[in-house]
């Protein structure tokens, strides 16, 4: 993740934290901005992605974003020529971005916070698959 | 017994425990294959979830297969030596040539065996990164629109249409 998003992220986060005087957060919103469980128990990382992941989410922002993610990658299996964008014309974006938009800050920033997850997840994917054999073990084999 | 029939004698050895390291790399690209194949379904599934424990089990295989290879490169050095051959470069197709009877078909067939897995453990691999590149994309371009829709929340009307007249307030939260 770039600089400039981690700090929206943070910026994200204070905004969503609870006021002094205001309501308590809920057992959820602390068990996902400190990675503990409500008793306190440090949760696996496998626990906490699952927990985090956008599909897991139940905002329809979050619905809407995960199937448009996922309507991305289909398409590049239907035309691997075609690049899709997130245009602001697009119908869907525009109400995703509507649905963001009355989403509460929490919400917004479990949305945000998933989609980091996701990109993490994404990336060591990648760097494992472009080293998955060495140069040596490929020339043994020839 | 002369010192070549000695060599002969070790090379066979060295062989046969290099025909049982092959053995598990076959055994060990296989699981590879499919948690491969089982990650393209994940990625289509857009399945953050299941994609964090495959990446996890895809670390542990690769991992094992890099204490395989340390035994194969003392393995293939050794029997290099043995066979005379330690001046060229030390090829799985040579060895099993220059040894005798099953062992040398051994060698030969996971020779084959091996450079299929690794082809297909590739090919599927190089398809599983072109769709992590679109899914990193499609992130990257959400996570955008969406720091632009909280920076300028009136950017987009109620009814998901953008907005014509962004109001002051809007205006005022983009400079943040």
């Amino acid at each position: 993740m770039r600089i400039a998003d981690k700090i929206f992220t943070s910026l994200l986060q204070r905004q969503a934290a609870p006021r002094e005087t205001g309501d308590k957060p809920s057992a959820d919103t602390v068990a996902s901005g400190s990675g503990k469980t409500p008793q306190g128990k440090a949760k696996t990382e496998a626990e906490t992605s699952g927990e985090r992941a956008l599909e897991t989410l139940s905002h329809p922002a979050a619905r809407t974003l995960d199937a448009l993610i996922r309507d991305r990658v289909l398409s590049l299996t239907r035309d691997p020529f075609e690049t899709p964008t997130f245009a602001q014309e697009d119908p869907s974006i525009s109400q995703l971005a509507a649905a963001f938009s009355e989403a509460p800050r929490a919400e917004r920033t479990a949305l945000l916070d998933a989609l980091a997850e996701r990109e993490e997840a994404l990336v060591k994917a990648a760097n494992q698959n472009a080293n998955l054999f060495s140069q040596e073990f490929r020339d043994f084999l020839d | 017994m002369t010192m070549t029939q000695v060599r002969r004698q070790r090379a066979t050895k060295t062989g046969y425990e290099m025909k049982a390291v092959l053995d598990e790399e076959v055994l060990l690209l296989t699981r590879l294959l499919e948690v491969i194949r089982r990650e393209q379904d994940l990625l289509m599934q857009s399945d953050t979830g299941g994609l964090v424990e495959s990446t996890k089990s895809k670390e542990v295989l690769i991992l094992q297969h890099s204490y395989l290879e340390q035994s194969r490169r003392r393995l293939t050095e050794r029997l290099a030596r043995d066979l005379g051959l330690a001046d060229s470069e030390p090829r799985l197709a040579l060895l099993a040539d220059a040894l005798d009877g099953k062992l040398a078909e051994n060698l030969t067939d996971l020779r084959a065996r091996l450079s299929n897995l690794v082809d297909e453990v590739e090919r599927l691999g190089a398809e599983n990164l072109d769709l992590i590149r679109c899914s990193v994309r499609a992130v990257r371009d959400s996570w955008a629109m969406l720091r632009r829709q909280f920076l300028m929340p009136d950017a987009y009307t109620v009814r998901g249409t953008a907005s014509e007249h962004p109001t002051e307030r809007a205006l005022l939260q983009g400079r943040i």
